[in-house]
Formats: structure tokens, C-alpha cells, sequence
């Protein structure tokens, strides 16, 4: 098992009020593993997916990451941040002074791999953003840079994939070419875990799970659709 | 490297940029500005024979020579030594002191008023005759001080300073007396109201001088005779003397030493005025010729410049820190998207150190470029902007804080 969210809770205070986001709730990952998170929102399913990535933490529970309890444990999941996740935020996080070939190479050097430039261009390709890579972020468009931030995760992503509303500023064919590049990295083992709604991913992912009222549950992939 | 330059937003970074510019500017002009004060009292120094400055307190309760208050002599003596021990300046002694010579003969009080001029005689109760002679007390520091020069009998000597009652107070007098005084002559009478026998050991060339004020005082017709100290174990026996002694050789001139200005001396003289309750001393300058005037008219106009300028980069400094926190908090963004991307914590600290260290080498090129080169000791200072940088991005980037801009700007599209 690559992830493993044991009786995890978390809940947070508002005005004095609390709120669960999620209790005793438990989430496994695959290698190779697509795994849609879905819900209404404001139900949590970011802050899981922050919880993942490190930057925040559980109230209780466990979290482990290929058997190692990580748990609340910001530092070594900063350390597999930079060896082995990589992170699709809602809110894209590019550098927008540089080009997004150039945002691509932050990551790649981040992470000190080497990564050449026809691999990035035939990720890019797919995408239709090739004739892009060379253009300042700030001149694209919020579709062009999700697809850009979508390529950045792929070309550096090591055994994990965490991706928040990956599709949601693409069209419908964009976002199947999109699903289509994960399945294919999930072929050769990479694991996903997405938080979306939109209802192809949802039909392509292995597993989805349902946030609600506090619950996480496994969900039939029919009574989504 | 050249892509992290791009990813600076240039309009933030010149502004930054800017800050640093003008404050070092600021602190290198008023370093500037000093150097530049400091070598015009150096220069008024020299001009005026090497005495700057007359050093007398502002108290003259304190300094009442009938000593109304009581002030014990040991109070005096105290000070004294511990104004010779100053590090900043050097204490000169000189001053005119009448002394009263007792003379049986006409002939006798001749020779001196035809060198002196005509001088006031009395009395005294048991019939003795005197006349008042004006003679000039030199500290020994003077003599090596001034070309003053001897060319019969002998200078003075380090005992000569001390006063002996056993032994005559020895004499030198200028090269006029030569004619009617030997060496060896002696006569008798009062300094201070202490009764002793003077002593003629020497006679001074006729070209020796000596400079307070404003022309050189050629010592031809002068009558020089030792600023003596009184040992403190003979005090009990001479207290009246050393009373006024030791008031007389408190209140004297100063010469500057090397290295150092008069913002050391007020420090290190307002530390020892206070220590007697006094509130400082007061300080005379003493213009020499115009060429002085207008050296001591700059050091007016130049004096109040540095104390200025430093007011000023203090609030540039505390500028710099606000406007370097605003500019890094205008990064979250950029910084959040790194930070996603696997660049260290610590390599984007790093990064806003750097950035802010070639700002001000660059600062620093640009002031030694309009010649205003920092001193060795603002060197120190400049390494505060680095640091100011580096406490505003631990601040800023705290890992609280980091988790809050991960969390916050990976939501926030756009």
C-alpha cells in the first residue's frame, strides 16, 4: 500500500463553532492507483488532500506513507514532497514571470531530476500547450496554465500524484486527454489522488470516495454517475 | 541563476533596491561628513600650535579659589590625574602666575623691571620691599611641545615638576635677563604664598616660543618656572598651595590625539565632570588668524551633518526592514509556488538573504562610485541590511507561516 489514512479526523473552529471535516475516517492508495475524492464543498476534501501533501495536519489518526507512519510528520513528508509527490493545487501555483517551460524546470531541479526537453514537449503536446512552453505564465490562460500545472506534476511526479480540481478549466476534451495521460501514468505505477467533480474523472478513477457529513466512504463509481 | 532574476518582479526589486541605495548613501555621507570634520579640527589643530581647545569648568563654585565650599584638595588632585589619564587628549599646562619677589636694593629690582617693565612693590609687615613679577608655570609636556630651546644652563627636569620644599624652585628665563643673570643666581620670594628661593638654571634662546591664541609668545623677556605637582603625601604641609595649584593646573588646553575627535574628548571629560557633580566642562576655542576663523566656521557648518545623518539612516534602516517585509510578503505567491514545486525551505531563504546582500554590494559600489567609499566600521553596519533580511524572511517564511501560504495560495486560483 503506497497511502494509508487510518481513523483519521480532523475538524477545525469556526467563530467558536466546530466543525468535522472528517472522522475515523480511513483512505488507502494504491500503486498505480487512480483515486477520485468527491463532495460538496467546504466538506474537507482539500484539506485532506493539504493533509497529504504535509501542509496540514490530523487532529487524529494515523497516516502512512509505503508503510512508514508519517504521521503529522511535516518535515519527512516536505522530504517525499521533493522525492516522491507531486502536487496539482486548486490554485495552480505558477511563477507567472517565467515561462512554463521554465516552470516546469523549478520543479525538475527542485527535485534534481533530469528531465529533457522532448520529454516535457510530448507531455505538452498532448495537452495541445507545446507552442506555449516558451510564453510568460501571465499571458496564459487559466486553462492553458491548469494544463501546464498538469504536465509540470506528471513530468516530475515520482510514485504519487496529488491533484485538486485537476480538469475543472478544462473542456470536455481537454479534460479526457488529460485523464487519459494519468491512466497511462498509472499504467506504469504512479498512484493519483484527485479531488474533483468532474464526472470523467470520476468514471476513470479506481476508486472514489465520497466526503459527506463528516463520512468518508468508499462510493460505488454508478451511484455517481 | 538568471531564471531566478526573471522570477523577480522588477518593479519590487528596484524599489527594494532603492532603500538599500539611499541608506547606505546616508550612512557612507555621514561617515563622510565626519571624516571630513575630523580633518578639519586635525587641520585647525595644527594650526593653531597644537592647542584647540581650553578646557574649564562651568562650575565656578566649584572652582572658587577662596574655596567658600570646602572642597577638599584631594578632590582636585583626583581630578587632575584622572584628566592626564584621558585617552582622547592630552592636558597642557600654561599659565601667567605673579609671583612676588623680595628685593633689598633698588638695584636688585632693576634688573628685572628694565626686562619686565615697571611693576607694582609693597611692604610687607616686617619691612621687607617686594615687586610683582609675571612669570608663566610650564607643564613638561610644553617643552617638548614647542621650539623652546635652551642656550645656557640646563632645561628643566622631571623632579623639577614636583615641588621640593628641601631644594630651590628652579628658574629659566629669556635670553634678555642674560645680561644682568647668571646661572646659579638665585633670589627669594612668594608663589602662591608659599615662601621659597628661586633658582636661575637656564636661559632660553632668543627664537624659543610658545603658542596660545593668536600670535606666537617669544620667551625673551619671560620668566619661566615648572607647574609643579604636589606630592600627595606633602599636601598635609602645603594644602593652601596645592589648593590653588591644583585649580589652576585643572583649568588649562587640551590638544586632540591622533585618532580622535572632540565628540571623544566631551565623552570621556562629561564622565569625569560628573563624577564631581559638575555638568561638563566648558571648552574655548581659541582662533588663531582668519584662516582659523574659516576652518572653525566649517567645522560649524560640517560638525552638525554626521550626528544628522545618522538620525536619518537610523529611520532608513527601520524603513528598509518594513519595506523588506512588505516586498517578501508580496512573494507568498512565487514563494508558495517553489515551495510546491520541492525547493527547500531553506534554499528560499537563502535565495531573499542573497538577493538582499547584492543590493547592497550594489549600494556599495554605487557610493564608493560618487566617492563616498565606507569606512572599515560601516562595513559592520552594512552587514545589518543582510541581516534585517534574513530576520524578516524567517519571519515571513516560519514554517507556521509556510503551511499557511501552501494552504492558503494553493487554493487561491488565479
Amino acid at each position: 500500500m503506497l497511502v494509508e489514512l487510518k481513523k483519521a479526523s480532523r475538524s477545525f473552529s469556526n467563530f467558536g463553532r466546530e466543525k468535522v471535516l472528517f472522522s475515523n475516517a480511513d483512505l488507502s492508495l494504491k500503486a498505480g492507483e487512480i483515486v477520485a475524492v468527491t463532495g460538496a464543498s467546504g466538506n474537507g476534501k482539500s484539506t485532506l488532500l493539504n493533509i497529504l501533501a504535509g501542509f496540514e495536519t490530523l487532529d487524529e489518526g494515523s497516516y502512512f506513507y509505503q508503510k512508514e507512519d508519517v504521521t503529522n510528520n511535516r518535515r519527512r513528508i516536505g522530504e517525499l514532497r521533493r522525492t516522491d509527490m507531486s502536487i496539482i493545487p486548486q490554485g495552480l501555483l505558477l511563477i507567472e514571470q517565467l515561462t512554463a517551460f521554465e516552470n516546469i524546470e523549478v520543479a525538475t531541479e527542485a527535485k534534481k531530476i533530469n528531465i529533457s526537453r522532448e520529454t516535457v514537449e510530448e507531455y505538452a503536446r498532448e495537452l495541445e500547450i507545446e507552442p506555449l512552453l516558451d510564453i510568460k505564465v501571465k499571458k496564459l490562460s487559466l486553462g492553458e496554465r491548469q494544463r501546464i500545472a498538469i504536465v509540470r506534476a506528471l513530468v516530475c511526479s515520482g510514485n504519487l500524484v496529488l491533484a485538486d480540481e485537476p480538469t475543472s478549466a478544462l473542456n470536455h476534451d481537454l479534460a479526457l486527454k488529460a485523464i487519459e495521460l494519468f491512466r497511462r501514468r498509472a499504467d506504469s505505477g504512479t498512484a493519483f489522488l484527485m479531488i474533483t467533480h468532474d464526472l470523467s474523472l470520476l468514471d476513470a478513477a479506481d476508486t472514489v470516495y465520497s466526503l459527506d457529513g463528516g463520512r468518508l466512504e468508499k462510493t460505488k463509481k454508478q451511484q455517481i454517475s | 541563476m538568471r531564471r531566478y532574476i526573471r522570477e523577480i518582479d522588477l518593479r519590487f526589486a528596484l524599489l527594494n533596491l532603492l532603500f538599500v541605495v539611499i541608506t547606505v548613501l546616508t550612512v557612507c555621507f555621514a561617515s563622510y561628513s565626519q571624516r571630513q570634520y575630523d580633518v578639519r579640527v586635525a587641520e585647525y589643530s595644527k594650526a593653531a600650535g597644537s592647542l584647540v581647545n581650553q578646557l574649564e569648568f562651568t562650575d565656578h563654585d566649584f572652582y572658587d579659589t577662596n574655596n567658600v565650599f570646602d572642597i577638599p584638595v584631594e578632590s582636585y588632585l583626583s581630578m587632575y590625574n584622572q584628566i592626564t589619564s584621558c585617552r582622547s587628549f592630552e592636558l597642557y599646562e600654561i599659565k601667567h602666575q605673579p609671583i612676588d619677589i623680595n628685593y633689598q636694593t633698588e638695584a636688585e629690582h632693576s634688573r628685572f623691571s628694565k626686562i619686565l617693565g615697571t611693576s607694582e612693590t609693597f611692604e610687607s609687615e616686617d619691612g621687607t620691599m617686594y615687586f610683582c613679577a609675571d612669570c608663566t608655570q610650564m607643564s613638561q609636556n610644553c617643552f617638548d611641545t614647542y621650539p623652546i630651546r635652551i642656550s645656557e644652563g640646563r632645561a628643566f627636569e622631571e623632579d623639577d615638576f614636583v615641588l621640593n620644599p628641601d631644594a630651590p624652585l628652579p628658574v629659566l628665563l629669556g635670553s634678555d635677563f642674560a645680561d644682568d643673570f647668571s646661572v646659579g643666581d638665585s633670589f627669594n620670594g612668594c608663589y602662591l604664598d608659599y615662601e621659597t628661593e628661586f633658582e636661575v638654571v637656564g636661559f632660553f634662546t632668543s627664537d624659543s616660543y610658545y603658542v596660545v591664541g593668536e600670535y606666537p609668545k617669544y620667551l625673551n623677556r619671560t620668566i619661566i618656572i615648572p607647574f609643579v605637582s604636589v606630592l600627595p603625601e606633602d599636601i598635609d604641609n602645603f594644602r593652601d598651595f596645592a589648593f590653588l595649584q591644583y585649580t589652576s593646573k585643572v583649568t588649562n588646553y587640551i590638544h586632540l590625539r591622533e585618532g580622535y575627535s572632540m565628540n571623544d574628548v566631551y565623552q570621556e571629560t562629561e564622565k569625569i565632570a560628573n563624577s564631581y557633580g559638575l555638568e561638563q566642562f566648558d571648552y574655548y576655542g581659541i582662533m588663531i588668524n582668519a584662516k582659523l576663523g574659516s576652518i572653525e566656521t566649517d567645522i560649524d557648518m560640517v560638525g552638525f551633518l554626521p550626528g544628522l545623518l545618522r538620525k536619518i539612516a537610523c529611520f532608513l534602516f527601520a524603513a528598509f526592514a518594513a519595506v523588506n517585509f512588505e516586498l517578501l510578503h508580496s512573494r507568498r505567491r512565487t514563494v508558495a509556488a517553489r515551495l510546491i514545486c520541492g525547493v527547500k525551505h531553506s534554499t528560499v531563504i537563502w535565495q531573499w538573504l542573497t538577493e538582499n546582500l547584492v543590493y547592497t554590494l550594489l549600494a556599495l559600489a554605487v557610493a564608493t562610485a560618487i566617492g563616498l567609499p565606507p569606512s572599515p566600521s560601516d562595513l559592520m553596519l552594512f552587514a545589518i541590511m543582510p541581516a534585517i533580511a534574513l530576520v524578516v524572511s524567517l519571519i515571513v517564511l516560519s514554517q507556521r507561516s509556510i503551511n499557511k501560504i501552501l494552504t492558503e495560495e494553493a487554493k487561491n486560483v488565479g
